[in-house]
């Protein structure tokens, strides 16, 4: 170890070094940061709590939106027959949300103990989460835009109701085609590898790539994850707003309440997740000098926002689904059917599903 | 496999990629590197940081007799001598070892 090849010269300034290195115990870790020599900037604190936020957080949302989910789904498979682009949406929204919550708890595992299975079960895992993650905004996205159809363009929407269960299909079809299409690099890169002390599951992009890759990777989703689709759903709900308010119906403020909501909850649950992602490609691109102090507040944001940004999978059916007066209709219907309460009004399947906007003008009026 | 290859690297520079990370994202890494050279006697092992692990700059970090981890650059002449002069007697030990 002794052979330096420096010189007489060298051999002082490796004293001086240790010396500064022993030196260093009794400054309690502060000469680095300052000094010369830049230290690693160690994050315990952050990962510890992470340990706990994570598990806790992640679990709680799986089992929420498992049930969420798993009630729209079996609703929707048991009692109705879709019959509007939003029906489909719906229903696979449910599925894509109830599919991104089930992965949930396999990343737990990963933070807990690393990551076990082999490389292509990571391969889906990475996948699968992807796909889901982009296809449930492409879906709210699409019922934003039945929703616009259906109230602002009435001919339009009268137009296409006899096809209105194919075309839901169709639309569905696409938004999956484009959700797996987006997917793709994580099925490709997803790779369990060892990472200091663990075993992690992650997409690796090729090393010539990497900084234009993760800084791509972070725009991409912050415009498709969050920008595209709230744009999308503020033009849409926003004339919607216009035309119920100029309707002056029946119940107005309810509708306007709910389409308030969806809006709401979706800037206030995305927003501070995108605006964290943004900061963060931020740094990496302009490779502005953070200090360690402000590294660990961003990862302890980063963790929180994105344990808010899952709880949208769970609130999905609450807003979608339970707010609408079929869904509860159905749900009652459920619970009688498993014996779990007395019929409260016998099962008919021709029972007209009641308008949704009572107010509003029908395919009738037009006609 | 290449096509699929070019295919998923036009993606990513389409900027249609999801940093998927469902897992825990906190790294400890080096923020800055400096010129300054940290003498052979005091590292005793290192490891290399990359973008990719989750740092905002590849680096090499060095790990000193006393534990403390010192943050250099990746590819600066004097750190690659370094971290050749720690393989080789890594090498060694372990051979040491095995015999």
């Amino acid at each position: 170890m002794g052979q330096t090849g420096h010189g007489a010269s060298g051999h002082r300034l490796d004293s001086t070094w240790e010396q500064q290195d022993m030196g260093q115990i009794g400054w309690g870790g502060y000469s680095w940061e300052a000094g010369a020599l830049p230290e690693l900037c160690e994050k315990e604190a952050v990962q510890g709590f992470a340990r706990t936020y994570q598990p806790a957080v992640y679990l709680l949302l799986s089992l929420l939106g498992a049930a969420g989910n798993g009630l729209v789904l079996l609703t929707h498979t048991r009692y109705r027959r879709a019959h509007s682009i939003t029906d489909v949406c719906l229903l696979h929204l449910a599925l894509s949300d109830l599919l991104l919550l089930l992965t949930l708890p396999f990343a737990v595992t990963v933070t807990l103990q690393g990551w076990a299975p082999g490389t292509a079960a990571c391969k889906a895992l990475q996948g699968l989460y992807a796909l889901n993650f982009y296809s449930g905004f492409l879906f709210l996205t699409c019922i934003s835009v039945d929703r616009y159809v259906a109230i602002v363009r009435v001919p339009a929407a009268c137009r296409l109701r006899p096809r209105a269960r194919r075309y839901g299909w169709l639309t569905a079809g696409l938004a999956w085609l484009l959700a797996a299409l987006l997917a793709l690099p994580q099925f490709v890169y997803g790779r369990a590898e060892q990472h200091q002390d663990l075993r992690l599951c992650r997409a690796v992009f090729p090393p010539a790539v990497s900084r234009a890759a993760r800084g791509a990777t972070n725009l991409a989703q912050v415009v498709l994850g969050f920008a595209v689709p709230f744009l999308v759903m503020a033009c849409c709900y926003a004339a919607v707003a216009r035309t119920l308010l100029a309707a002056r119906g029946a119940q107005p403020h309810r509708a306007l309440r709910v389409l308030l909501a969806l809006v709401l909850v979706f800037v206030a649950l995305q927003l501070p997740h995108s605006l964290m992602v943004l900061l963060d490609t931020a740094e990496l691109l302009a490779s502005w000098a953070t200090t360690c102090a402000q590294s660990r507040r961003k990862d302890l944001a980063l963790l929180v926002t994105g344990g808010l940004a899952y709880l949208r999978c769970c609130l999905n059916p609450l807003l979608y689904a339970f707010l609408g007066q079929r869904f509860r209709r159905e749900l009652w219907l459920l619970a009688s059917d498993a014996g779990c309460v007395g019929p409260r009004d016998p099962r008919c399947s021709g029972c007209p599903s009641p308008r949704r906007r009572s107010s509003l003008s029908t395919c009738q009026d037009v006609a | 496999m290449q096509h699929l290859h070019l295919l998923c690297l036009s993606l990513l520079v389409l900027g249609c990629v999801l940093n998927v990370s469902g897992g825990n994202n906190v790294v400890d890494c080096c923020l800055r590197t400096s010129e300054n050279h940290i003498p052979g006697r005091i590292v005793q092992d290192y490891w290399i940081q990359l973008v990719q692990d989750g740092c905002v700059i590849p680096a090499t970090v060095f790990i000193t007799t006393r534990g403390k981890r010192l943050c250099a650059p990746l590819q600066a002449p004097w750190v690659i001598r370094l971290r050749e002069k720690l393989d080789a007697s890594s090498a060694r030990k372990a051979k040491s070892q095995v015999i």
